[in-house]
C-alpha cells in the first residue's frame, strides 16, 4: 500500500481515495491501472499529478471525477461516496460540484462559445435564464474572450477554445476543478495563459488537480503526486530525492517505513550509532545542538520532504547531530536503512554526488553552529 | 433544455444528407402506406358503392333461346323471386369504318330503358336509342374514338346496319375494353327487331331474391330452371352476384392483401435505416454525449434530444408523404375505377389511411431510434470519450479468428482489414445485412415468381396445342367445317368440340357450382390438341364409355373420388351417370370463368344421340406466329361468315397468351417496383454503415496514412468492405429465396388468380442480383471511402 497524505490543518480531506485499484480487462487480459492508491486532497490545495504516459494519471483523475469506478476501494469526494453513484447520479452531481477541463477542449461543435458555457447551467438548472446569460458573459470576459461568445469552436484558436472550456467548468462556481492535460494541446505561451488562469482560480479557494506531463509547469502547483505505473510515489520521497528516476523513487516509496513520533520526542541522538536515512513526511523536525547546561537549541527546522542521515551514511556511521521532533505537533518520518539506500545510490550516481554534497556542506554547518554556541 | 435544443436544430441542419435521406426513407414507407391502405379503402369503398348504387341483380339467367316476356314475369311467383328485369344481348361484328376491319361486339337491348329495374345503365350522355339508333357504353367510346353523331356499321349473321350514335352509357358489368376488345352497344326493341330479334322476346333476365342469402338464391335458381324446364326451355347459365360486394372485389381482395403487407415492410426498412442513422449521429457524437455527462447531462436529457432529432425525421417525412401519398392514392383509385367504369372525380382522403401514415411516421422513427439512443445515452463518461478506432476486442473468438485466417491467407493486408472490419460490429453488420437480404430474397422471389408464371404458361399452352380458336353461335356438322377449313391456306388440322351447359348431382342433389356454372365439353379421346395436368386418376381413353373428367376445386368442393358416379343433366339433350375417372387442374379457377368437365367425344355424342357436331372449332396452323395465327383466324372467319356460319367469337393462342401475361404483369410490376425500393434502401442502409465505420476508425486511417498508405488504399478499404458486405447478401439470399419463393408462388398464384401456377426458380436471376447489389454497394460505399480519404493525419490522430 502506498499512502501519500497531507496536512489539513485539522479539516478533514475534501477528495479521499482509499485503496484504490482499477483494473481493465483487454484481450490480452487483466490491465491494473492503479494498485492500491491511498491519496488525500484537501480544500484549496493545488496539486498536479504528473507521471509518464501510461503510467495511470488520467486513471486516476477519471476515480476523481466519476468518470471511471475503481475496480477496488473508495472514492469520496466532499462527503460524497462516488463509488456508491449510478451514472446519472455521477452526471447530476459533477454538473453541481465539479467542473472538468479536457486535453482536446471538448466543446460541444454545434454551440457557439457562449451557448457551451451556459450548457451547464442549462442540466443543472441553476440560475434563471437571464441570470445564465449574464453570467456566462461574465465567465467568458473573466478568461478574456467575451467578445468572441457569438463564435463557433471551430472559429478559435486552441487556447481560446480551452479558456472556453475552463469558463464552462466553472459555470456552475464548482468547488471542484479538474483538468487532464489542459496545456497538452497548447503552445507554451498560451499554456502559461491557462495555467495563470488556474492559479486565480486556486487563489479564490478552489481545489484544483491537474494531471500534466510537463514538470515546469507541475513545479508551480502547491503539491506534486508523482504516479508510476499505478501506484503514487511519496511526494516527500521525490522531494528529497528528485533525481531518482520515477521507477526508482516507486521502489524507495516501498521500502521505507514511517515511523511517527510525539511532538518533542528524540528520533536521533548525537553520537548514538547509526543506520538509516531519514525523510520528514509530517510536522517538523528539529536539528538540536547540546549546550553547556546540558540543554538544547535548535539551530535547524527540517519539514516535510527534507531529510537527515545523509551524513552518517558516507561518513563514520554515528549520529553526528541530535534530531528531535519539535514541539508543534505529531511528527512522522519515512525511514530508510542504509543498505536499500546504498542499492538506490547505486543506481543513480546523480543522487549519490547530491547528497554526498549535501552531507558535506550540512557536515560544515554542523561544525559552524558548534563554534558558535560553545 | 435551452442550448439543447439548439444543439438538436443545428444537428439536423448541419448534416443535410443524413436528415436528409433519414426524412427520405421514412417517407418513402409511410408514402406507401398512404397510397395502399388508401387506394384499397377507396378503392373498395367506391366499389361496392357504386355497385349497390345499380341495383344489382343476385342472379343473371341467360336462357337457350330467346322467350317471351309474359313467361319471364310468370317467374315472379318462384318462391323467393322479388321480382325478374329482362333483357337481350346478342353478339355482333361492327366497324367503325367502311374500309376497317369488322370487330366483336355486343348490344345490349334493354325493354325501356326509362323503367329499368336492376342492373342499371346510365345514360352519361345524349338520348336513349330509339329504333335506328345506336348508344355506345362510354368507355367503348372512349377506347374507339367515337362519340354522338358518328356512325357504325353493325353487322349480324347477313343483316348490316349502319346506325348513328345518339347516346353514351355506362354499363356496370363491362369488361376494361383494354383486357377484351369486345365494345358494347345499346338499342331498343325496334332497332334489334331489325337485326332479326323478335320483338317481345328475351334471351336473359335479371332476378333479385328476397331474403338474400348465397345459398338461397341457388335454391332460387333451381326453382327457376325447374319452372323452365317444365315449358322445355333450356338455362344456358346462372351468373350470382353479391349484391354487396362488387365483382372486381375478389382481384381486388387479393392484390390489396400483398400490397398492405408490402407497404409494411417499407415502413419497416425505413425504420431500419433511422435507426442505422440514429447510430451514425451517436457513433459520431460520442464524445460530445460523454462531455454533456461530465457537465451535468443525464440519461433522460441526452435520450429526449436525440429522440427529438428522431421526431423531426417523422414529422418531415409526414410532411412529405401525407399529400403525395393522398394525392396518388386519389389518382390510382381513380384510375382502377375508370376501369372498372365508374366514375370517380371528387378528390377524396382515406381517414384510416390518414391515421395509418401518422402513426407510421412518428411512431416508426421513434421506436427505431430508441435501441442506439437508450445505448448512446446510457454510455459511461469514460466509454463515450475514450480513444476508439485502434485496438479494441477484434480476434477474441473463433469466428473472428477464422476471418482473420482467411484474410491473412487469401488477401493483400489491407483488404484482409476491410474482411475483418466487416465483423467487427456484429450486430451492426446483422442490420445492415438484414435489409441487404431482404431485398436480394425480394428480388430473387419476384424473378422467381416470374420464370414461374412463364413456365406455367409455358406448360398450359404446351397442353393446349392449337393455334386459334372460333366459337360459333351454334353448334355446326364437323363434315362440312372441316371441308371449309381445308380450303384456307396455313391450316394443318382442327378439332370441333360439343359444348353444352351442364348441371351436376351427386347423390341426388345439385352441387354447388363454381365460377358461372359447368359445361361439359366433348373431346376426343385421341386428341392431340388439348391434354390437361392431372392430378389425380386419369385422362379419357379410347373406348371409355361414360368417363368424365372434372376440376380439382369441383372434386375437393364436393368431396368426389376417382370412380364416384355423377349425374349430368344437360337440358333439353337429356341426362345421365357418368363416371369420374379423373381429376385436372384447370387453367385458372376463380372469378367469372365456366369449369368445364371433359368426356369423351363419342360417348357425349351417344348420350345425346346427336354426332360430329360442337360449336367450339380448334385449328392448328402451319406457323406459330402471332401475325400468322391473326391472319389464318381472320380468313377462317371470313370464310365461315360467307357461309353463313356465325362465329360469336375467336381468340388466337398468342391473343390469350397474352391476355394471361398482361393479367400477371400488372401485379409482378408492383412488387419488383416494390423489391427495387428495398435495394435502394439497402443501398443507403449500407452507406450509412460504412459512414459509422468511417467515424469510428479515423485513428486508424490516420495510422495507415501516417505508415504511407495511398488515398487508392484508402478508398479501396471502405470499397472492399461494402462489396463484402454485398456478396455476403448475395450468399444468404439465394438459399432463402431457394426456400421461400415456391412458397409464395403458390400463394400468390392461388390468393390472386386462383391458379396453381408451375414453379420454377429463376436461377438466371442469381447472376443478375449479384451483378446488381454489387454496384449498388460499390455505389454505396464510394461517399463513405471519399470521406475517408480527405481525413488528415492531423485532425485523425488529433480525434478525440
Amino acid at each position: 500500500m502506498v499512502t501519500d497524505k497531507s496536512n489539513g490543518n485539522g479539516y478533514p480531506p475534501m477528495i479521499e481515495l482509499k485503496d484504490v485499484s482499477k483494473s481493465y480487462w483487454t484481450a490480452a487480459g487483466d490491465f491494473l491501472a492503479l494498485k492500491q492508491i491511498d491519496l488525500e486532497i484537501y480544500a484549496g490545495e493545488f496539486v498536479s499529478v504528473i507521471g509518464k504516459s501510461g503510467s495511470g494519471k488520467s486513471t486516476l483523475l477519471n476515480m476523481i471525477t466519476g468518470i471511471d469506478r475503481p475496480t477496488v476501494g473508495e472514492v469520496w469526494v466532499n462527503g460524497t461516496a462516488l463509488h456508491e453513484l449510478d451514472e446519472n447520479e455521477l452526471a447530476v452531481w459533477r454538473g453541481g460540484n465539479m467542473g472538468i477541463i479536457f486535453q482536446f477542449f471538448q466543446l460541444l461543435p454545434a454551440l457557439s462559445l457562449l451557448q457551451n458555457v451556459i450548457l451547464p447551467m442549462d442540466l443543472a438548472g441553476k440560475y434563471t435564464r437571464r441570470e445564465r446569460r449574464e453570467r456566462a458573459e461574465h465567465l467568458l470576459d473573466l478568461v478574456g474572450l467575451v467578445e468572441h461568445g457569438n463564435k463557433l469552436p471551430s472559429m478559435v484558436s486552441g487556447g481560446q477554445q480551452q479558456r472556453a472550456a475552463m469558463a464552462r467548468a466553472i459555470a456552475n462556481d464548482p468547488t471542484i476543478v479538474i483538468a487532464d492535460e489542459p496545456t497538452g494541446n497548447l503552445d507554451s505561451r498560451t499554456a502559461e495563459t491557462v495555467f495563470g488562469l488556474f492559479n486565480d482560480l486556486s487563489q479564490q479557494g478552489k481545489t484544483i488537480i491537474i494531471v500534466t506531463h510537463d514538470s515546469s509547469l507541475a513545479r508551480r502547483a502547491t503539491r506534486t503526486a508523482l504516479i508510476t505505473d499505478g501506484e503514487i510515489v511519496n511526494e516527500y520521497v521525490a522531494k528529497a530525492l528528485p533525481a531518482l528516476n520515477p521507477d526508482q523513487l516507486l521502489a524507495a516509496t516501498h521500502k521505507v517505513q514511517p515511523r511517527q513520533f510525539e511532538p518533542g520526542a528524540m528520533i536521533l541522538v548525537e553520537g548514538k550509532n547509526s543506520d538509516a536515512f531519514y525523510v520528514v513526511s509530517k510536522g517538523t523536525v528539529e536539528v538540536v545542538l547540546p549546550r553547556p547546561n546540558q540543554s538544547y537549541v535548535a539551530v535547524l527546522e527540517l519539514g516535510p520532504g527534507k531529510y537527515f542521515g545523509e551524513m552518517e551514511f558516507f561518513h563514520e556511521r554515528r549520529n553526528r547531530a541530535s534530531i528531535r521532533a519539535s514541539r508543534g505537533g505529531p511528527v512522522e518520518v519515512l525511514t530508510m536503512d542504509y543498505e536499500t539506500l546504498a542499492a538506490l545510490l547505486g543506481e543513480s550516481e546523480t543522487t549519490r554526488e547530491a547528497l554526498r554534497q549535501a552531507a558535506a556542506r550540512h557536515e560544515q554547518e554542523n561544525v559552524e553552529w558548534r563554534d558558535v554556541n560553545e | 433544455m435551452g442550448v439543447l435544443w439548439y444543439k438538436v436544430w443545428s444537428d439536423l441542419w448541419n448534416s443535410k444528407t443524413r436528415t436528409l435521406l433519414a426524412v427520405l426513407s421514412i417517407a418513402a414507407g409511410v408514402f406507401a402506406i398512404g397510397v395502399m391502405f388508401g387506394m384499397s379503402d377507396l378503392l373498395i369503398t367506391n366499389l361496392d358503392e357504386s355497385h349497390q348504387e345499380v341495383m344489382p341483380p343476385h342472379l343473371n339467367v341467360i336462357l337457350g333461346e330467346p322467350v317471351d316476356l309474359d313467361t319471364l314475369l310468370e317467374l315472379r311467383h318462384v318462391p323467393g323471386v322479388e321480382d325478374v328485369d329482362p333483357y337481350n344481348s346478342l353478339s355482333i361484328l361492327y366497324r367503325l369504318k367502311p374500309q376497317s376491319e369488322w370487330r366483336q361486339g355486343l348490344v345490349f337491348m334493354r325493354d325501356d330503358f326509362d323503367a329499368q329495374k336492376y342492373e342499371l345503365v346510365q345514360l352519361r350522355a345524349g338520348d336513349w336509342p330509339e329504333r335506328n339508333e345506336l348508344g355506345v357504353e362510354r368507355m367503348a367510346a372512349q377506347f374507339l374514338g367515337v362519340g354522338i353523331g358518328d356512325e357504325i356499321t353493325i353487322k349480324t349473321g347477313d343483316r348490316e346496319r349502319t346506325l348513328p350514335i345518339t347516346g353514351l352509357i355506362r354499363h356496370p358489368f363491362v369488361p376494361p375494353p383494354q383486357f377484351m376488345d369486345l365494345a358494347v352497344y345499346f338499342m331498343d326493341e325496334r332497332g334489334l327487331e331489325r337485326l332479326g330479334i323478335p320483338p317481345g322476346k328475351f334471351s336473359a333476365f335479371y332476378v333479385r331474391v328476397t331474403p338474400y342469402s348465397t345459398d338461397y338464391v341457388k335454391e332460387v335458381a333451381t326453382g327457376i330452371k325447374s319452372r323452365l324446364a317444365a315449358q322445355n326451355i333450356r338455362v344456358a347459365a346462372f351468373v350470382y352476384q353479391d349484391p354487396d360486394r362488387h365483382w372486381g372485389r375478389t382481384f381486388f381482395d387479393g392484390i390489396t392483401l400483398i400490397l398492405r403487407l408490402l407497404a409494411l415492410i417499407s415502413v419497416m426498412v425505413g425504420a431500419v435505416l433511422v435507426y442505422n442513422t440514429l447510430a451514425n449521429l451517436i457513433t459520431q457524437q460520442r464524445n460530445q454525449i460523454g462531455i454533456l455527462k461530465a457537465v451535468g447531462g443525464r440519461i433522460r436529457t441526452i435520450t429526449h434530444m436525440y429522440l427529438a432529432s428522431a421526431l423531426v425525421y417523422g414529422i418531415l417525412a409526414l410532411a412529405l408523404a401525407l399529400p403525395l401519398g393522398s394525392l396518388v392514392a386519389f389518382a390510382m383509385t381513380k384510375g382502377f375505377l375508370n376501369l372498372f367504369n365508374i366514375d370517380y372525380s371528387q378528390f377524396e382522403v382515406s381517414s384510416q389511411a390518414i391515421v395509418l401514415q401518422v402513426l407510421s411516421a412518428l411512431a416508426a422513427p421513434l421506436l427505431a431510434a430508441l435501441p442506439p439512443v437508450l445505448q448512446g445515452a446510457r454510455l459511461t463518461v469514460r466509454q463515450a470519450i475514450a480513444s476508439y478506432g485502434l485496438g479494441g476486442n477484434f480476434g477474441s473468438n473463433r469466428l473472428d479468428r477464422l476471418v482473420e485466417g482467411i484474410g491473412q491467407r487469401w488477401l493483400p493486408s489491407h483488404y484482409a482489414t476491410a474482411l475483418g472490419n466487416l465483423f467487427r460490429h456484429k450486430g451492426r453488420l446483422f442490420l445492415t445485412q438484414l435489409v441487404l437480404i431482404a431485398a436480394g430474397s425480394a428480388f430473387l422471389i419476384v424473378m422467381s415468381l416470374m420464370s414461374s408464371i412463364s413456365f406455367t404458361l409455358d406448360n398450359i399452352f404446351a397442353r393446349q396445342r392449337y393455334d386459334t380458336m372460333l366459337q360459333f353461335s351454334q353448334n355446326q356438322q364437323r363434315a362440312r367445317l372441316d371441308t371449309l377449313s381445308r380450303s384456307v391456306d396455313g391450316v394443318e388440322q382442327i378439332e370441333l368440340r360439343l359444348v353444352q351447359p351442364a348441371s351436376m348431382y351427386l347423390s341426388g342433389q345439385l352441387i354447388k357450382e363454381g365460377g358461372i356454372g359447368s359445361n361439359i365439353m366433348g373431346i376426343p379421346a385421341d386428341s392431340t390438341f388439348f391434354r390437361p395436368l392431372m392430378v389425380k386418376g386419369r385422362w379419357i381413353e379410347t373406348g371409355d364409355g361414360r368417363a368424365v373428367v372434372i376440376t380439382r376445386q369441383t372434386a375437393e368442393r364436393e368431396g368426389i373420388q376417382i370412380g364416384d358416379r355423377v349425374t349430368l343433366d344437360l337440358g333439353e339433350l337429356g341426362e345421365g351417370e357418368w363416371q369420374v375417372v379423373g381429376v385436372y387442374e384447370p387453367v385458372f379457377a376463380s372469378g367469372f370463368v365456366s369449369e368445364t368437365i371433359y368426356a369423351p367425344s363419342d360417348s357425349l355424342f351417344k348420350a345425346i344421340r346427336r354426332s360430329n357436331l360442337g360449336s367450339v372449332l380448334y385449328v392448328r396452323t402451319a406457323s406459330h406466329t402471332a401475325e400468322y395465327q391473326a391472319a389464318v383466324t381472320d380468313q377462317l372467319k371470313h370464310l365461315f361468315e360467307s357461309h353463313n356460319l356465325k362465329v360469336d367469337a375467336s381468340q388466337t393462342e398468342s391473343e390469350l397468351r397474352s391476355q394471361y401475361a398482361f393479367q400477371f404483369s400488372t401485379v409482378t410490376s408492383m412488387l419488383m417496383g416494390l423489391s427495387v425500393v428495398v435495394a435502394v434502401v439497402g443501398g443507403i442502409a449500407l452507406m450509412g454503415a460504412l459512414s459509422i465505420a468511417v467515424v469510428e476508425r479515423t485513428k486508424e486511417i490516420g495510422v495507415l496514412r501516417a505508415i504511407g498508405a495511398r488515398s487508392r488504399t484508402i478508398l479501396g478499404i471502405f470499397v472492399m468492405e461494402g462489396l463484402l458486405q454485398g456478396v455476403l447478401s448475395w450468399v444468404v439470399s439465394v438459399p432463402i429465396s431457394v426456400l421461400a419463393s415456391r412458397l409464395v408462388a403458390g400463394s400468390l398464384g392461388e390468393a390472386m388468380f386462383g391458379a396453381t401456377l408451375d414453379y420454377r426458380y429463376g436461377w438466371p436471376a442469381v447472376g443478375v442480383w449479384l451483378a446488381v447489389i454489387l454496384v449498388i454497394s460499390a455505389l454505396a460505399s464510394i461517399l463513405p471511402a471519399r470521406g475517408a480519404t480527405r481525413i488528415s493525419v492531423r485532425d485523425s490522430l488529433a480525434y478525440a
